[in-house]
């Protein structure tokens, strides 16, 4: 895996936990043409927050995009209409929370218990973060170093043994 | 001398025209192979068959884009991001539903032998004798005699895994070794043997090369890799699509004429000869139109495409379309019942799991009905049977401690099992297509209305496919035992034959024996369209069998100049 993208997504998960909307300018703006609202700013946040819901490992478990862009493209590809209003609803409430309680200066464990109480409330932010939790999954366990290492994956396994003892 | 003019016309470059335009060719025939869709050069046009599933930007899943572009096409197994090019687009390729059908289809050079599933069974002589002893359809004009060399003939070079299981109800063919069983499907496979005299499970019969043979050398082909990704198309050809082996040996004979992005409009008639001289082509890019002839025509555009052609070929002489004096064309259509499905889970190898992949499971042939009808429904199902090792991730909570979880990923000891069914139905005249008598697709061929659609015989059978299959599953001790009725809409199993039915009566059918229309001897029809029943097994070996022997009929034809 390529080590300059590995290093490149270090460097983005670092800034994304000291500071939250405000982020640096290294990136361009990715527009997402389904999340026209969706700004970098906000974009980083959404990286920041799948980071507390699942820390990504760039060192050992590098991916081809970052945990952000997957997420995004994931939702603005393959989300219909009624679940990207649900999204884009949920975020707007946790971004709107998020700036009243000053996240950036709550401990780990509180962010998490704060991600946590946002996740199984009723309401939309409900369905925001569930949406994070479940690509924040799907990108780590898709990884390549995941998949060879932790689930086995062969791309070309040139034999099937049927009864291998454990 | 006539321009545009061959020895043979192929309509339909899939695994029938295919078979038909190498047989031709082979022989010193000039062949032109006609293709509606763009053409697929075997490795070249495979874009996705090396890459990992860590390199798909949707990680194998499809846009919603791809969902609302094809309502039909995505209801398909194979239509995921690393295949989906290989499908037609819905929007683009529109047609009526009178009652709700999936048409699924593949416009390219190999057709849908490149996402084909790979199961091959041979029919016995149990099943063409169906339709005469169960009193449906018509009785077919040929035996399980006439076919077997034929079955041979194509299993030798396609290359075929399997098993020699003597069943009498599942023909063994010449086979290349089996893939290593595991050791649920083994425990099984001797649990049903126990408990049942008539119901065996065997290894699935599946056209891939487990074994070096000169032939497949000399088709440039390697053996699979195990990889699964068949859907994609392979580098090395180690399974069997019409790209990797029919297609450049027939390219080698310097015989055959292959024309992509043709669409056939129909059939030409000569009147005063009685017979048909050629086909009319519309380019299906800059929509000219343009004429070929030769003395034989292969209409094998898949089935329903076929009877389309046939319909739209009208003439004096047959003003209700090609061949069609009885007014029996497009009607008798059938597919295979494809809604159940059933689940459990078996504890009882806790120490053991797989290592590998291999791209078949096990299979359970048809034994309702067979030697008399013993039933409250008329024929019967064939099943699939798979087990696997299941794994546990414990994705619950967040951070740290989540991550944690998916790092202590494991087997658990307990194997999933399944069974899907794969059942006959019966043909009726009331399941049938027909040409829309207004809309046009944009080369201006009439769009085709299906109306096709289950029946009580179907909803019988599935019962009776969750109450043995129950049974069996409890007998073999397995848990958790789960039946499943998907709903599949006919045609998504994509097996859909009939319309163009084979039978000794032209009152009764539109082919003889040989494939040739009853009421013009110079075309052929030998894919699914000409299938005169369905029976339980996957078809598309049968096609095969069938094309080569009417190819090779057609050409002992021709060097008499009887055509």
């Amino acid at each position: 895996m390529n080590r300059r993208i590995a290093l490149k997504h270090v460097g983005l998960i670092t800034a994304g936990l000291v500071i939250t909307p405000y982020g640096c300018n290294i990136e361009p703006e990715v527009i997402y043409s389904n999340l026209p609202m969706i700004k970098k700013s906000q974009q980083q946040t959404i990286g920041y927050l799948s980071n507390i819901i699942l820390p990504e490992d760039a060192i050992n478990f590098p991916t081809m995009e970052s945990r952000q862009e997957f997420i995004l493209t994931m939702v603005n590809d393959c989300y219909g209409t009624s679940k990207i209003k649900r999204f884009s609803k949920g975020f707007e409430m946790i971004s709107t929370e998020l700036k009243d309680i000053e996240f950036g200066k709550f401990s780990l464990n509180e962010q998490i218990s704060f991600i946590d109480k946002s996740y199984l409330s009723k309401n939309p932010s409900s369905f925001f973060i569930e949406t994070l939790k479940k690509h924040s999954l799907l990108h780590f366990e898709s990884s390549e170093n995941y998949m060879i290492d932790y689930l086995n994956f062969e791309f070309i396994p040139g034999r099937y043994l049927g009864s291998v003892s454990i | 001398m006539i321009k545009n003019k061959y020895d043979a016309i192929v309509v339909g470059a899939g695994m029938s025209g295919g078979w038909a335009s190498k047989e031709f060719c082979e022989q010193g025939f000039k062949t032109l192979l006609l293709e509606r869709g763009p053409n697929v050069e075997h490795i070249k046009d495979y874009p996705t068959t090396n890459m990992q599933p860590w390199e798909f930007k949707h990680r194998g899943r499809l846009t919603s884009k791809d969902m609302e572009e094809n309502p039909i096409a995505s209801r398909c197994y194979a239509f995921r991001e690393d295949a989906k090019h290989f499908f037609v687009k819905d929007k683009e390729h529109k047609y009526g539903q009178i009652k709700p059908f999936d048409w699924i289809r593949g416009y390219q050079v190999g057709g849908k032998s490149i996402m084909w599933a790979r199961q091959v069974q041979r029919w016995s002589k149990y099943d063409f004798e169906g339709p005469e002893r169960d009193g449906f359809a018509v009785e077919w004009p040929i035996n399980y005699n006439d076919l077997s060399d034929w079955y041979t003939y194509v299993e030798k070079f396609v290359g075929v895994s399997g098993n020699k299981d003597g069943l009498d109800t599942l023909p063994d063919g010449d086979f290349l070794k089996p893939w290593e069983t595991n050791i649920v499907e083994e425990y099984f496979t001797k649990t049903i043997k126990k408990h049942y005299n008539d119901r065996h499970v065997i290894y699935g019969r599946c056209a891939h090369l487990t074994e070096n043979k000169p032939i497949f050398l000399k088709q440039g082909r390697g053996l699979c890799m195990g990889r699964n990704i068949c859907q994609r198309g392979c580098p090395y050809g180690g399974y069997f699509n019409v790209n990797s082996t029919l297609i450049p040996w027939a390219i080698k004979t310097g015989n055959l004429d292959l024309k992509p992005n043709s669409v056939v409009h129909s059939i030409l008639y000569d009147e005063s000869k009685q017979k048909a001289t050629g086909v009319r082509v519309i380019d299906s890019k800059t929509k000219k139109s343009k004429d070929y002839f030769a003395n034989v025509i292969f209409v094998t555009a898949s089935t329903l495409n076929t009877n389309l052609i046939l319909l739209n070929s009208k003439s004096n002489r047959f003003p209700n379309g090609f061949g069609n004096d009885n007014d029996l064309l497009g009607k008798y259509i059938a597919f295979h019942n494809y809604r159940g499905t059933i689940s459990a889970e078996y504890e009882g190898f806790p120490d053991f799991t797989t290592k590998g992949r291999k791209p078949t499971s096990h299979y359970i042939p048809r034994f309702r009905n067979v030697h008399k009808q013993e039933t409250n429904f008329l024929r019967g199902y064939a099943a699939g049977f798979g087990a696997s090792p299941q794994r546990e991730t414990n994705r619950d909570g967040l951070g740290e401690n989540l991550k944690k979880q998916l790092l202590n990923t494991r087997e658990t000891g307990v194997w999933n099992v399944g069974s899907h069914m794969m059942g006959e139905t019966i043909p009726k005249i009331t399941n049938q297509v027909t040409l829309d008598s207004e809309k046009v697709d944009e080369w201006g061929i009439p769009q085709l209305n299906i109306d096709v659609d289950y029946d009580e015989n179907d909803e019988k059978m599935l019962k009776d496919f969750f109450d043995e299959f129950t049974e069996m599953y409890s007998k073999a001790g397995f848990i958790n035992i789960k039946t499943n009725d998907n709903n599949r809409t006919p045609g998504n199993d994509i097996h859909e034959m009939g319309g163009v039915r084979m039978g000794k009566d032209p009152k009764t059918s539109l082919l003889n024996r040989w494939n040739q229309l009853h009421n013009c001897k110079n075309v052929y029809v030998t894919d699914g369209a000409c299938m005169t029943s369905t029976s339980t097994q996957n078809p598309s070996l049968t096609f095969m069998a069938i094309s080569a022997r009417a190819a090779n009929h057609a050409i002992q034809e021709l060097k008499k100049s009887n055509l």
